[in-house]
């Protein structure tokens, strides 16, 4: 049986749940993937990550197959996350239009020394798994919608052009949203790392307050 | 404090990205050659997002995800029943065993016409009985790759429904025309009850 | 009238024998939402998801989305639509005395079949809302 997505989509829709199947098992890791970096809980992203797939297959006959099943899957998987952690209460969403437009201070002046740390020492596994580990605690304090754009791009690879799609923005917004979520992480990870030992500085301008 | 770097961080993150003109990438590749920090900014931005990748792509790799699949599938709405998985099965018994008593007690209509009984409680046919309804034939369109499942109530009411069939053979029964093999059940669906 | 799906009412019920002399018949056409969106029961459907549920169907929910009086008259098919887009066309083939026969076509499902003086023809329409849509036709007594 052809395998291509837009084959497998025509079959599912038409009921074929065995098709349908193949779709999740393609699919299944990336969406996890992207589900744990938003949620942080690995048993909520599973949950979530079948959530989503529920969600594509209830909402089949609305896929017009205009835009490609790749992004109106994380689309879908993205809007679900989003969905469950305002359900939390953990939402920061108001943030996210002010940032795309200002300009920041980025603070690099530690992230050269981050960059040939990292570039020097590839074999510093303490350095890595402490980095992972703010790296974690660094995304989870970014708003929703920049945590999902760099999720996406970095985890997916998306294009600028499929991002734009996903997300349902102008690829100029892409790009901004982009470098402003890089940046805010490159400033959180840079105050972590300055800080050594200490917990996250919640006083420094304040977690998801931007 | 302002960005008093050569690069701005934008032309950074878009070269990341693959994402500069041909000229800007250019001229971004030649200033790098002879500018570590700007250099040293491209490599912490790209350590990030490898870092990234490594945690969550590592975990995703080491998820199990035994019974994912199974899981979504139970949280579906259903538009087949769980008798889809016996229905097939009666449809394979059917095809070897080609049970005589048929819907109607008039014969089917010819060519293209599938019915495929339940192995669930067959009540005997009861055709003109207290005037219930009786079936005389029963088809679906060949492109649709369903196939149509005739259930007999206890009150004597008939039930119509369509379980999949990618290949759907064309059957006319009482015939010894021959039937395509049937392919095996899909994996295992939840337990009737439970949908 | 609401119990007309209900089997021990049908049974008391003396229905109109369905055909008449002049080549016509009254169905009534129900299209019923089955899912497990809940467990509402519709009035006078509670009998149909006993009967589903000993079949081996087992929705939880069921509502009547609407319900159509047909009068069919032979060369005359009826169509009933339905909130999926579908179309089902009803047509009367023939009428003998107590005994007419009806085909129904609501693809990709057709079927032909005589009806009774009571009881139900249930035909699977599609999914639809998280559910599915099933197409009920009993004689009218009207």
């Amino acid at each position: 049986m052809p395998t291509d997505d837009l084959t497998l989509v025509r079959r599912a829709r038409s009921g074929d749940q065995r098709a349908f199947g193949l779709l999740v098992e393609r699919y299944q890791k990336k969406v996890y993937a992207v589900a744990l970096g938003m949620v942080k809980d690995a048993e909520e992203a599973r949950d979530v990550a079948q959530e989503a797939f529920v969600k594509v297959h209830r909402y089949l006959d609305h896929f017009k197959g205009d835009s490609s099943f790749y992004t109106w899957l994380y689309r879908i998987t993205t809007n679900t996350c989003i969905d469950v952690l305002r359900r939390r209460g953990s939402s920061s969403a108001e943030s996210v239009e002010y940032d795309d437009s200002v300009q920041m201070d980025l603070g690099e002046a530690n992230l050269g020394a981050l960059g040939s740390q990292l570039e020097t020492n590839p074999a510093r596994t303490a350095l890595r798994r402490e980095l992972g580990e703010k790296l974690e605690e660094a995304l989870a304090q970014l708003p929703e919608k920049h945590r999902a754009i760099l999720l996406l791009r970095e985890l997916e690879g998306m294009s600028y052009e499929d991002l734009a799609q996903t997300l349902d923005i102008p690829k100029g917004t892409v790009m901004s949203r982009l470098f402003h979520a890089r940046a805010k992480v490159q400033r959180l990870l840079a105050d972590y790392l300055a800080d050594a030992p200490s917990p996250p500085g919640k006083g420094k301008g304040g977690p998801g307050s931007e | 404090m302002t960005d008093s770097h050569c690069t701005p961080v934008q032309q950074l993150s878009a070269h990341l990205d693959g994402e500069l003109s041909p000229a800007a990438r250019v001229a971004l590749e030649a200033h790098l050659g002879g500018c570590p920090d700007c250099r040293a900014r491209l490599a912490a931005l790209r350590s990030v997002g490898e870092a990234l990748r490594r945690r969550f792509e590592a975990q995703a790799d080491a998820a199990d995800f035994t019974g994912f699949t199974e899981g979504v599938l139970a949280r579906l709405r259903p538009h087949r029943p769980p008798l889809g998985e016996r229905l097939q099965v009666a449809f394979s018994e059917w095809r070897t065993h080609r049970p005589a008593v048929l819907w109607g007690g008039v014969g089917l209509a010819a060519a293209a016409v599938l019915a495929v009984l339940a192995v669930a409680p067959l009540v005997p046919d009861v055709a003109g009985e207290a005037g219930h309804p009786s079936l005389q034939a029963v088809s679906t369109d060949e492109t649709a790759h369903v196939a149509p499942v005739v259930l007999k109530t206890e009150g004597g009411d008939a039930i119509i429904w369509l379980v999949d069939h990618p290949d759907r053979p064309s059957l006319s029964l009482g015939s010894d025309a021959s039937v395509p093999d049937v392919p095996p059940p899909p994996a295992p669906r939840p337990k009737g009850g439970e949908l | 009238m609401k119990g007309r799906l209900r089997a021990p009412l049908l049974s008391a019920l003396l229905l109109a024998v369905p055909a008449a002399a002049d080549g016509r018949i009254s169905l009534l056409a129900d299209v019923v939402q089955a899912s497990n969106d809940g467990t509402g029961v519709d009035p006078g459907l509670e009998k149909m998801r006993e009967q589903f549920a000993k079949s081996g169907i087992t929705y939880k929910s069921y509502r009547r989305l609407s319900e159509v009086p047909l009068q069919l008259a032979l060369g005359k098919p009826a169509e009933v639509r339905l909130p999926n887009g579908k179309a089902a066309t009803v047509t009367l083939l023939s009428v003998k005395g107590t005994q007419s026969q009806v085909s129904v076509s609501l693809p990709p499902l057709h079927t032909t079949y005589t009806l009774g003086r009571e009881g139900s023809v249930y035909l699977q329409a599609g999914p639809h809302a998280g559910g599915v849509l099933i197409l009920v036709l009993t004689p009218s007594g009207g």
